[in-house]
């Protein structure tokens, strides 16, 4: 459905998405479980789908997450974040586990969500992890050196997170605020910016997860 | 629509009122300011929070909001986001000026207050008191209800195009 938030949404590529919508559109009207096309979709579209990257990082109960092996075939929402934020990352956190809590079981079961922290020094396990389960206890919080999520960030076409001030009770952190969403094909087509609201997921969510992507 | 919520949540002041219709906000007046819209989440951290209030100047002179306490104890302080290099920030305002018939909205991505060093952890259902000074109104007291993060976006969320 073509409404105005999705073109607005579509601004920065708005070029390209024409382009490419055409190109989808015309595949849609032979496959039966194509991919949405871009305009159907309220995420910000990728001019070209981003490669899920092969990292790991300890997760908060001490175990090391391979990120491409343990969410290979989920939908994986990717977000970069810290636990000192009051406002940005629990609002994204809380939207995603309100949603999820709503959709069906085989849609929600299907998606899984990962938060890295960019703020390492002060996420300690102890810290991030009951702050990440107190939204759904399946949510996964990676740590890992500050260098490393960065590098992480830079393959996503994220800039890198930075702080501002040295007292440790009262730095802040800045970092990008767009959740990055996988799909079962192992690639990004789409991404979620602050201010993505409880309805967009809702109308995302099952699209991403029922799409059947082109494998290669 | 997305950017004209981003634009209200970030511009310092603006014109429009919000439409409180389906929330259960109190209205606080003090003489020509009306305070709305305020929510408090419980905080997700022990010692972190936010606090976000409209205030809509219907006088012919200008106020500003100078400091807020509240309940949690610790500091609160007003935020605002600064958007740099595809990255967001909060940072510290200091005073902030409201002028003449116009809006200050806070909202999550834009201006917050942000508590810190957090003494009494509120939680869903609690009261937050606090008291917001301006330099013309004085002190304003308001009762701010904690309700989760989730709650908080929707009723904060952009007023012009809710669906549901
Ligand atoms: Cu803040």
């Amino acid at each position: 459905m073509a409404n105005k938030r999705s073109n607005t949404m579509m601004k920065p590529f708005g070029r390209l998405s024409i382009t490419s919508m055409i190109a989808v559109i015309g595949a849609a009207a032979c496959i039966p479980d194509a991919p949405p096309r871009p305009d159907e979709l309220r995420g910000t579209s990728y001019p070209a789908p981003l490669e899920k990257p092969d990292f790991s990082l300890i997760r908060t109960n001490g175990d090391t997450f391979d990120f491409r092996a343990e969410t290979d075939g989920f939908v994986t929402l990717l977000f970069f974040g810290y636990t000192h934020c009051p406002d940005v990352c629990p609002i994204h956190m809380a939207n995603i586990a309100a949603v999820l809590r709503n959709l069906p079981p085989d849609v929600s079961r299907a998606v899984k969500v990962v938060m890295v922290s960019t703020d390492p020094d002060r996420d300690t396990p102890d810290r991030f992890g009951p702050w990440l389960a107190q939204f759904d206890p399946s949510f996964v919080g990676l740590i890992g050196p500050i260098e490393e999520v960065n590098a992480i960030q830079s393959r996503l076409q994220l800039p890198p997170a930075s702080k501002y001030g040295d007292d440790p009770g009262s730095y802040t952190v800045g970092h990008s605020a767009r959740v990055i969403a996988f799909t079962a094909d192992n690639r990004a087509h789409v991404s979620y910016p602050f201010g993505t609201r409880q309805n967009d997921w809702a109308h995302d969510l099952p699209l991403l997860v029922k799409a059947e992507w082109e494998t290669r | 629509m997305r950017l004209n919520w981003m634009a209200l949540a970030a511009a310092a002041v603006s014109c429009s009122s919000p439409d409180s219709s389906d929330s259960p906000a109190q209205i606080t007046r003090s003489g020509t300011l009306e305070i709305t819209d305020a929510y408090a989440p419980a905080p997700a951290s022990a010692d972190v929070g936010s606090l976000y209030f409209t205030v809509i100047n219907h006088g012919g002179e200008a106020d500003t909001l100078v400091a807020i306490e509240t309940s949690a104890g610790g500091t609160a302080s007003l935020h605002d986001m600064v958007r740099i290099d595809g990255t967001m920030r909060m940072q510290a305002t200091g005073a902030v000026e409201v002028a003449p018939s116009h809006t200050l909205r806070m909202a999550p991505g834009g201006y917050h207050v942000m508590i810190e060093h957090v003494t009494v952890r509120p939680e869903v259902g609690d009261t937050l008191d606090v008291i917001v000074t301006f330099a013309r109104a004085g002190q304003v007291e308001l009762r701010v209800p904690i309700l989760t993060y989730s709650d908080v976006a929707r009723l904060l969320e952009d007023p012009g195009d809710r669906r549901h």
